[in-house]
């Protein structure tokens, strides 16, 4: 796959697992198209998503059908899937864990910093973006590294969780990140 | 002089309260489900309204004849210069063997770890470094006391001297450093 | 087709909004000389704990910027450095990825649990055009408010003064409400303290000192244990305090006898103080004739308790004297004249002149206090306040819908600061005296701490406004309009807190560490932004919170930097101060009491209802065969409708049981652990049973704050019994909630 194409894929993800904003939410049809060009294994999840598209045109609608599966799955009370990677690897299960410290200094080692009042630095959503910069920018060894180390721990504990969740949108993205970067990893 | 630790529980003084239950947890980074303490109920016993209820502190008992240590093939666990039974979690390979042994069901494969875990007496954190097991340092209702039996002038002495202590299942034989008073309780 | 324009725009920072380095601006290019080993930061912050509302001082851990262990702290005698489980469990708390995390409005119904998340901006100003919509529709008055009592109520009350609304209530009619009410009525203001150490015999009606845990009062009552003093525990069900003393099953609703039976005894044998009483009390000769037939003979009838041991009971209390005390209460609300049976106990307490002694009652001794006394006035100067100059507020257009403080009438018995919060229920449902339509909810769940929780849903979804601010996503906020999220106490300064007891002392909560989840804030900074949004700037007349303590602070002759040091001050050298101490004669006048004088006969409860100037007796029904009086409690690792989705207390305690009593259950056929259905007749609840001895045959009990309604709550929602489901919303004489007189069936599920 070419630099360009990875770049993208990552922060397509990096998009959908974010808190939904207007702007994601009305390019959703591009995301859709991005992961059915790229990635060929998920045919299924493309049409469920094509057809959530349908049902739910860009707009405020659809924009409050993300949220209305967005706080249950990540956000709070039920949290179904918590997208702190600390909650799932850390034996707390609590957020602001070692994982969370760990990912803060890859970050800066890789010459990055996260704003400090932002995002915690282990969130799904902010891993994903990092794994784009480093793909955009070519930077083939930390992107490896932070893929072994962090990300793809994390994404096998926390697709799983997604996917099962059955939440529209979330759960076929997940299953798409899946077949992505770990059953094609599998594959070889 | 060789340090003899040992803890004191009254539980005439005991309230309950699970504070030590939760000290320890954040103490010693024990992961979520799992506990080095617990203060269970024992009662209400009795015929109401002649009813009877204390608490009994569940914890490694501290053994001078360990059994825990005895059968460990990997020498993971042992007893320190100061008489304390403490678990090398580098060594330990996950048997169990500790566990079967353990008359006071003590003993845990800690899942973070995966090495065998219990009650350390806070030894490394904090009696080392001069205070007391986080247990005893937030014992609300003042059940706990914990110090050297060589020191005449410990807490753990006075009690000592002063009340009948129990140990628990003595007849294992293996003279744990944990004491129990149950006057005013039972 | 432009094709994924939208990706690549963002992905290069071409997108516009996006920052130069490109992505979705999360990440900042850092300077290589900004990289830098982690180096590990130890320190303690030394703060109040806000577990539950007792307010102990804390030793927070923080390493590296992250709280690691919250321990009580040692430089504080009151808790000799202890703190409960609850408090060791503060870092769950924070750290729980439950939390929420940014202001939320509500796109579906209410209930539905349909939310999105927005700006703050964007929720304040939807709040400021509810609230100006239901100003301008039905006036200021319509906007209730409400929140368990805490040190930044000064905030969120001042919206409620700022726009013209007189309805602010606190969650005391649901706690210990009826005993300030006693207090006041008694000795003219509430800030009455108990000296448990030092006392040699302790009689408790229901106050379970070890399971309702107040750290301070637990050393107090184990200190008079372990030396020998006697303790005394009323209780229909056996209590951790009550196998810690001489447990005695009485009857529910009836303790009022049994105090008036000790009087009984006490007059008859002549085992009370004459000269203490003529001295500092008005009114004995009232109560002499109210309780003189109030005899054993009659109270074993009414309670239960055999004569004999009220006899037993009274003489032994009466020979301590006076370092002896019937426990005032806490958790107060049973019947609907609860505030009469507080009264009775403070009286009886007089009679052994335990006032101002050690091991009896004592005024709270803050600076104010201390300025009367010249050998003692040196010790503190009082605390100021914090804001700047204020404007003047509007006059509300109308009273309280609980008619609360209004003199002459049964109204007046109700303290306005705190207000028949259950009215709010009642007025939202049947527009009477007027309608309520806007309620703001500050860090109190009233689905769960307020009776007849499904008619407090419906009333709940009546309304045009409900703001709920909080930590977690709560059985209330479940239902607002706008969820505002709060930082945890651990993230946040608040106002002084004065804690004085036998000596002043002043307390500090301050951040241990910075927030947690970025988009959380400190409930002063959300309504002073709210204020302003709303056109109420003015009113929140301080720049932060550093500014506002130092403005308290400064005419008491400290600085904030004095009191981050050990986070509370008590003035140095100052031994605890009883007015009577040394001498039994002694000048000792409670606060503003009237003529200063301890009113045994009250003459402001006279004029509020005639012919309650003196306690008297009301006999309320007892359960017939097969019903069971319900009753509630405490539980030593949770906090009231707090601490129940907090994971490491959640894990120790995630649901209650039903307890009833062996004999009881064997007539039901009902076994330990068997599913039951408790029904009050108008109101079922499903739940598991505790077959045990320690209850009374004819009653039943459950630990409170369980059964948790909002879905959003995972770890609590639905485990065990929400006790306030079953119990009727009868608002009592005092405006109190009636807690002890439901009566319940149980059968088998």
């Amino acid at each position: 796959m070419e630099q360009n194409a990875k770049a993208e894929l990552y922060l397509a993800f990096a998009a959908i697992f974010q808190r939904p904003r207007p702007e994601i939410s009305d390019h959703l049809e591009e995301l859709i198209e991005l992961w059915a060009e790229e990635i060929p294994a998920s045919r299924t999840q493309v049409q469920v998503l094509e057809d959530f598209c349908r049902k739910h045109p860009a707009g405020e609608k659809r924009l409050n059908t993300l949220w209305e599966h967005y706080i249950p799955l990540f956000e709070t009370g039920k949290v179904e899937a918590s997208p702190y990677a600390s909650v799932h690897l850390n034996r707390e299960k609590q957020v602001l864990g070692t994982e969370s410290m760990a990912v803060k200094s890859f970050y800066e080692k890789a010459g990055y910093a996260i704003e400090s009042n932002g995002e915690l630095p282990d969130h799904l959503a902010v891993e994903l973006e990092f794994a784009a910069l480093l793909a955009r920018d070519g930077q083939e060894e930390y992107l490896a590294e932070f893929k072994k180390v962090h990300l793809l721990p994390f994404l096998s504990v926390i697709l799983p969780l997604i996917r099962n969740s059955g939440r529209p949108v979330y759960a076929a993205a997940a299953a798409i990140l899946q077949d992505w970067q770990i059953h094609s990893e599998e594959r070889g | 002089m060789a340090k003899q630790y040992v803890m004191v529980i009254q539980a005439s003084k005991c309230i309950g309260c699970q504070a030590c239950t939760v000290a320890c947890k954040f103490q010693n980074e024990v992961p979520e489900g799992q506990y080095r303490t617990k203060s269970p109920a024992v009662g209400p016993t009795g015929t109401y309204p002649n009813v009877k209820l204390y608490f009994e502190k569940e914890a490694c008992q501290m053994c001078k004849n360990a059994p825990c240590v005895a059968v460990c093939p990997t020498k993971a666990s042992y007893h320190n210069e100061d008489g304390v039974v403490l678990v090398d979690s580098n060594k330990c390979v996950g048997c169990k063997y500790c566990m079967t042994a353990c008359p006071y069901d003590a003993r845990f494969i800690n899942e973070e770890t995966g090495a065998a875990d219990k009650c350390s007496f806070c030894y490394e954190h904090r009696v080392s470094q001069g205070e007391k097991p986080a247990c005893v340092s937030t014992c609300v209702g003042g059940a706990l006391s914990f110090g050297d039996l060589n020191d005449p002038n410990s807490d753990v002495k006075k009690l000592l001297d002063k009340y009948k202590a129990e140990v628990r299942k003595p007849e294992f034989g293996t003279h744990p450093n944990v004491y129990y008073i149950y006057e005013g309780v039972k | 087709m432009k094709r994924r324009q939208f990706l690549k725009g963002v992905l290069y920072g071409t997108g516009g909004t996006m920052v130069a380095l490109g992505g979705f601006g999360t990440f900042t290019k850092l300077a290589p000389q900004a990289v830098a080993a982690a180096k590990e930061e130890a320190k303690t912050v030394f703060s109040t704990c806000e577990m539950c509302t007792s307010r102990c001082t804390v030793a927070v851990k923080v390493k590296n910027d992250k709280v690691v262990k919250v321990e009580g702290n040692p430089h504080d005698g009151a808790t000799a450095g202890t703190i409960c489980a609850r408090g060791n469990a503060g870092p769950s708390l924070l750290y729980d990825p439950q939390r929420i995390k940014k202001p939320m409005i509500r796109t579906g119904d209410r209930g539905s649990g349909k939310f999105k998340e927005v700006s703050w901006d964007e929720a304040y100003a939807h709040i400021a055009d509810k609230v100006k919509t239901i100003q301008k529709d039905y006036g200021a008055e319509t906007i209730a408010f409400a929140s368990r009592v805490n040190p930044q109520d000064q905030f969120f009350r001042l919206i409620a003064r700022a726009i013209g609304s007189p309805n602010t209530f606190s969650h005391e009619a649901t706690c210990p409400m009826s005993r300030t009410t006693a207090l006041e009525g008694t000795f003219g203001n509430p800030y009455i303290g108990a000296d448990y150490g030092n006392a040699k015999y302790i009689i408790t009606m229901g106050r379970n000192f070890f399971e309702g845990i107040h750290v301070p009062m637990v050393k107090g009552v184990m200190k008079a244990v372990a030396n020998g003093a006697k303790l005394v525990v009323l209780d229909p069900r056996f209590s951790v305090t009550a196998a810690k003393g001489e447990w005695i099953p009485i009857k529910g609703a009836t303790d009022l006898a049994f105090v008036m039976a000790l009087a009984n005894v006490m007059i008859k044998e002549n085992l009370y103080d004459k000269e203490f009483l003529d001295q500092y009390t008005e009114g004995f000769d009232q109560w002499v004739e109210a309780v003189k037939d109030t005899t054993p003979e009659w109270a074993e009838k009414e309670t239960g308790i055999p004569k004999d041991k009220i006899v037993e009971i009274a003489r032994g209390f009466a020979a301590a004297r006076p370092n002896a005390l019937i426990e005032y209460g806490w958790r107060t609300p049973w019947t609907p004249n609860d505030y009469q049976l507080r009264r009775a106990i403070m009286i009886v307490n007089m009679m052994i002149g335990n006032w101002e002694v050690p091991g009896g009652y004592y005024q709270k001794k803050g600076a104010g206090v201390l300025a009367a006394f010249p050998d003692q006035s040196g010790y503190a100067k009082p605390t100021g306040g914090g804001f700047g100059p204020q404007p003047a507020a509007p006059k509300p257009a109308k009273g309280r819908i609980d008619g609360a403080g209004v003199k002459g009438t049964p109204g007046q018995l109700i303290p306005p600061v705190d207000g028949a919060v259950g009215q709010i229920t009642e007025s939202i449902l049947t527009g009477k005296p007027y309608p309520v339509k806007g309620w703001f909810v500050h860090r109190f769940n009233p689905v769960i701490s307020m009776p007849e929780s499904d008619r407090l849903i419906e009333a709940l979804k009546k309304l045009d406004l409900l703001v709920v601010c909080d930590v977690y996503m709560t059985d209330a906020a479940y239902f607002a309009d706008v969820v505002l999220p709060e930082c945890t106490y651990l993230e946040r300064y608040e106002p002084i807190i004065d804690q004085s007891g036998l000596v002043p002392k002043l307390q500090l909560r301050q951040p241990a560490v910075p927030l947690v989840y970025a988009d959380t804030k400190p409930g002063w900074q959300i309504y002073k932004e709210l204020g302003e949004k709303i056109g109420i700037g003015d009113f929140f007349s301080f720049k932060d919170m550093e500014e506002f303590l130092t403005r308290q602070l400064q005419p008491a002759g400290l600085t904030l930097d004095q009191l981050k040091e050990k986070g509370f001050w008590s003035p140095a050298g100052m031994k605890p101060f009883f007015m009577r101490g040394n001498d039994p004669k002694a000048p000792a006048p409670p606060t503003n009491a009237p003529n200063g004088k301890i009113a045994i006969f009250s003459h402001e409860i006279e004029e509020a209802v005639k012919g309650e100037g003196i306690p008297k007796y009301k006999q309320y029904p007892q359960p017939e065969e097969g019903k069971f009086r319900f009753v509630q409690g405490k539980v030593a690792v949770h906090t009231n409708a707090g601490t129940h989705n907090v994971p490491v207390l959640n894990e120790l305690m995630p649901q209650n049981s039903l307890w009833i009593n062996t004999q009881s259950a064997a007539k039901l056929g009902v076994k330990d652990g068997d599913d039951i259905i408790i029904s009050s007749g108008q109101y079922e609840h499903k739940g598991k049973a505790k077959v045990t001895e320690g209850i009374r045959p004819d009653t039943v009990f459950a630990y409170h704050g369980f059964g948790r309604i909002s879905p959003e709550l995972k770890r609590a929602y639905n485990k065990g019994i929400n006790d306030n489901k079953l119990i009727k919303n009868e608002i009592g004489e005092s405006g109190n909630v009636v807690t002890s007189t439901t009566f319940v069936t149980v059968r088998k599920a």
